[in-house]
């Protein structure tokens, strides 16, 4: 009975004195590094999304691009292939896609192209398309009555 | 020697008590809301991995689609300057357009080639054939119609689920 008594204590007094310390900071610690690791992990997240992000949107213009350009040569050959005239039909667009043609003419006498019919027989046909209403791509090109 | 009742208003016994009390608590709790949070994370994590791997393999797609419509474009667009005449072909064959040289008519033949699953040039004087456009799964996804001067061209690409229709309107330039 004493002999438990006096294990007992060395127990108690090498237990108490380090090791319960340690306990306890361990207790408080973990809690800390959880939150830590989270603040980390959410950083990640946060970085991964952006690059999600921005590589969509990079794939969404390139892809508007590529069909905007299909419809700006479609629009000009169309017009190649029209008689001179003072206004173009346009083409029907896909869905989202809006075109519109301007035309200019020549001006010999030096100011350039000019809005009015200058009865020169050159024009400058701007093929102007849009998707979902923002610009994507502008082309020029020229026309001529022969 | 002291006794056991003694020894328990000794601090050392108090703390050691009271070290068992928090411990138990603290475990708990700290298990609980590190199961919790990781679950929350992981999940989180997870579902990232996924779109990041779905919304590349989306984009790569398209892209190659969009690759696709710009090589047909380009091949057509060139071919279609040169040229005076376009006869329509029987498929395989969509049809040769007939460009005019110094040295007499050159064929430019479109066709499908079902080994490739693509759209096909080939150059009927140096015999050479190239790719314009590649993703095309059957013969009837791409139309020739010409009118006149006038050309237009409809190809359907279908890639990995995706599928997008480019139509391409074109003018035979040489008069």
């Amino acid at each position: 009975m004493m002999g438990r008594v006096r294990l007992d204590m060395s127990f108690v007094k090498n237990f108490t004195k380090q090791n319960a310390q340690t306990l306890f900071d361990q207790a408080g610690f973990s809690l800390v590094e959880e939150l830590v690791s989270l603040a980390v992990v959410s950083l990640g997240l946060v970085l991964l999304l952006a690059i999600i992000g921005t590589g969509t949107r990079g794939v969404t213009t390139t892809v508007d691009r590529v069909a905007s350009e299909g419809l700006a040569r479609s629009q000009l050959e169309q017009i190649k292939a029209d008689a001179f005239a003072s206004a173009y039909a346009t083409l029907t667009p896909p869905t989202g896609y809006a075109i519109s043609v301007a035309v200019d003419y020549w001006d010999p006498g030096g100011s350039g192209f000019l809005a009015s019919d200058t009865g020169s027989g050159l024009q400058k046909i701007t093929v102007s398309v849009s998707h979902g209403g923002s610009p994507v791509l502008t082309v020029e090109d020229y026309k001529a009555d022969r | 020697m002291r006794s056991i009742r003694g020894l328990h208003r000794r601090q050392g016994m108090t703390r050691l008590r009271c070290l068992r009390d928090e411990q138990a608590g603290v475990t708990l709790v700290e298990l609980l809301t590190a199961l919790g949070i990781s679950t929350f994370v992981l999940a989180f994590v997870g579902t990232a991995l996924f779109q990041f791997y779905k919304v590349t393999g989306w984009g790569n797609d398209r892209m190659l689609l969009a690759a696709d419509f710009q090589n047909a474009e380009l091949w057509l667009g060139r071919d279609s300057v040169q040229a005076n005449a376009f006869s329509p072909g029987s498929v395989p064959s969509y049809g040769t357009f007939t460009i005019p040289t110094s040295t007499g008519n050159r064929g430019i033949r479109y066709a499908y080639s079902a080994s490739d699953k693509s759209l096909t040039r080939t150059d009927l004087t140096s015999g050479r054939t190239v790719i314009a456009a590649r993703d095309i799964a059957n013969a009837s996804d791409v139309s020739f119609v010409v009118s006149g001067r006038r050309l237009t061209v409809t190809i359907l690409a279908t890639r990995g689920g995706l599928s997008d229709t480019f139509n391409l309107h074109l003018t035979l330039r040489v008069p």
